[in-house]
């Protein structure tokens, strides 16, 4: 037993000190400078106008790339076909390598000459921030629905099949449903993650600025402390709207 | 009305080959072999899961070897984990919406499901849940139910009552194909049985005709048959079972190397010698009594180890305990021979 109690205290502390790794800067950030700042930054428009764009952005590249994902997702985890372990780990190469090399490689296929973009502009518009957002947040929604779609027993999908539905109403009834919770959680993440970067976006579209831009852009001109109030505001933002999705997600389910 | 004509199937390591039945309306077939036969691949390919290398499915004489499963009219039933765990029970039975609600009714009455339609697949004892299963089954109006061993995941109380609910389906005509390793389902629910083992159809016939002729060792040990023995052929109708004991019997197989089949319930046990017909008695030793829930086992070596099973009453009177002499007696016609297998 007092070995138990030894273990017991000993996770218990290295637990507390991860957990107080995580929460005492956003604590501080939080606490310590926003309510002193507040009344010039409620009238930065630049600031309002960043944090709205970064929320836009990423929940509509969220929703028009589950569109593609999902499928995406259901084939890998319900199909056996040549090169199938390849394309699992391919997919979440963009989570392994620097953010902005991924934006450099992004850039590499749309320039102007290259054969994917037909004159389509990227840098420096929506179109570019959210393309890097997709690029760098996809693999947790595709990883996310295909582990969902996994866990669905075999033997559903072959009697609702059996009983004569067809493979579109077995995925839009059966599948989709019982999957529905790791994919919400897989969007949660993705709209998560599009919202937060910034490596990407920033070698492909300094212009607008995405909420992250914008902090390093004033942070290298106005330093630490003009810089706080602002990573506070978006950190809440942030917070709130995560919570908000969380919630929802548990009511849908 | 379902000929499958010529299927093999090829895997890494395994081979389903050329298997042949024929199916007719209002039959209820078992598939009964030992995990790894292949009986859960052909039943597979009957659904539509698999596509078969070679070889055809022909219902009532049209080719669907490559209709797909929703269009083939077949209602599958696993062990398990085939409810549809969103959907209440009302929903997964009615979870095509082209059902009769007449027909509907009438089988929720028959299945007995009033009481648990609101109910959630997880709320739902194993017995409830493959209920359900059948259910719902017979609800998509399917013109043939395959059963991938659709009481192995069922509780003991609730196996007898689902079993005869399967009889029950059968005498309505219903047409039921049904794979199981249990030999016990296969004697209770079978009216034809097709025993398979390593890929390949061994023996086809009524439970009647397997129990009374079982074509290889493999299917007599099956039908739970445990006096199997390999023999040589002495001429005059004489067996010699390992260089130690004659057995006579009346079928004279002209091989050299036979296998003697005796039923256990074919050996009648005696404390003394008996003067009577029977042509095979032996003096052996009680080695070991297994009791069972309708019957005793008892193994006597004369030798060889011989299975007799008696009543529990006769065990009783005859105060039979391990180690006690004994005599074992069995009729001539009791001793079925087959050629041994090469």
């Amino acid at each position: 037993m007092k070995n138990k109690s030894l273990f017991n205290w000993i996770v218990m502390i290295l637990s507390a000190i991860v957990l107080l790794f995580i929460i005492a800067p956003l604590f501080k950030l939080l606490i310590g400078s926003i309510w002193t700042s507040w009344q010039p930054l409620s009238n930065d428009i630049e600031v309002w106008d960043s944090i709205r764009r970064t929320l836009i952005v990423a929940f509509i590249t969220t929703l028009i790339f589950s569109v593609g994902a999902i499928p995406l997702a259901y084939l890998l985890a319900k199909r056996e076909f040549i090169f199938k372990k390849l394309i699992i780990s391919i997919i979440d190469i963009p989570l392994v390598i620097p953010h902005s090399a991924a934006g450099i490689a992004l850039l590499t296929i749309w320039s102007e000459n290259s054969f994917i973009s037909h004159g389509i502009q990227i840098v420096d518009n929506w179109l570019g921030i959210s393309l890097a957002m997709a690029f760098v947040s996809l693999p947790l929604l595709i990883q996310s629905a295909r582990e969902g779609f996994s866990q669905i027993s075999e033997n559903i999908e072959k009697s609702a099949l059996s009983l004569g539905a067809s493979p579109t109403k077995v995925f839009l009834r059966i599948s989709l449903p019982l999957a529905w919770k790791h994919i919400v959680t897989g969007f949660i993440m993705m709209f998560a993650r599009g919202m937060s970067e910034f490596g990407a976006v920033v070698v492909i579209a300094y212009y607008p600025m995405t909420s992250s831009v914008l902090l390093f852009e004033r942070m290298n001109q106005f330093g630490l402390s003009y810089v706080q109030p602002i990573a506070a505001v978006i950190v809440l933002i942030s917070l709130i709207v995560f919570i908000i999705l969380r919630i929802l997600a548990h009511k849908i389910k | 009305m379902l000929d499958i004509v010529n299927i093999t199937y090829q895997l890494p390591g395994f081979l389903l080959k050329n298997i042949n039945v024929t199916i007719n309306k209002g039959e209820y077939w078992i598939i009964l072999g030992e995990s790894g036969s292949g009986k859960t691949i052909l039943l597979d390919i009957l659904a539509g899961f698999k596509k078969p290398s070679k070889g055809k499915i022909y219902k009532n004489n049209e080719d669907i070897t490559h209709v797909p499963i929703y269009k083939r009219g077949f209602s599958y039933v696993t062990a398990q984990n085939s409810l549809f765990p969103h959907l209440s029970v009302k929903k997964n039975i009615a979870f095509q919406q082209k059902v009769d609600n007449v027909q509907l009714n009438k089988i929720i009455n028959w299945f007995n499901l009033k009481s648990i339609l609101n109910k959630y697949p997880k709320e739902l004892s194993s017995g409830e849940s493959q209920r359900v299963a059948l259910a719902r089954a017979l609800v998509s109006n399917s013109e043939i139910l395959l059963l991938d061993e659709p009481l192995s995941s069922v509780d003991a109380s609730a196996r007898y009552e689902i079993m005869l609910l399967l009889r029950q389906m059968h005498r309505e005509g219903y047409t039921i194909v049904h794979v199981t390793h249990d030999f016990q389902e296969a004697l209770i629910l079978s009216q034809k049985v097709a025993i398979m083992h390593s890929g390949e159809l061994i023996q086809t016939g009524t439970m009647t005709e397997i129990l009374k002729n079982p074509v290889n060792p493999f299917v007599a040990k099956l039908t739970g048959i445990k006096n199997v023995f390999y023999a040589h052929y002495l001429g005059d109708d004489k067996y010699e079972i390992n260089n130690k004991i004659t057995i006579i019997s009346t079928q004279e197989v002209p091989v050299l190397q036979a296998m003697i089949i005796i039923s256990s319930n074919d050996i009648v046990l005696s404390t003394m010698p008996l003067h009577s017909s029977m042509q095979n008695q032996f003096k052996g030793k009680i080695v070991d009594i297994l009791i069972q829930p309708n019957a005793v086992d008892v193994l006597v070596d004369i030798g060889i180890i011989l299975h007799a099973t008696i009543t529990h009453r006769s065990l009783n009177d005859m105060k039979l305990t391990h180690g006690d002499e004994i005599w074992i007696n069995f009729k001539a016609s009791a001793v079925n021979v087959i050629p041994a297998p090469l």
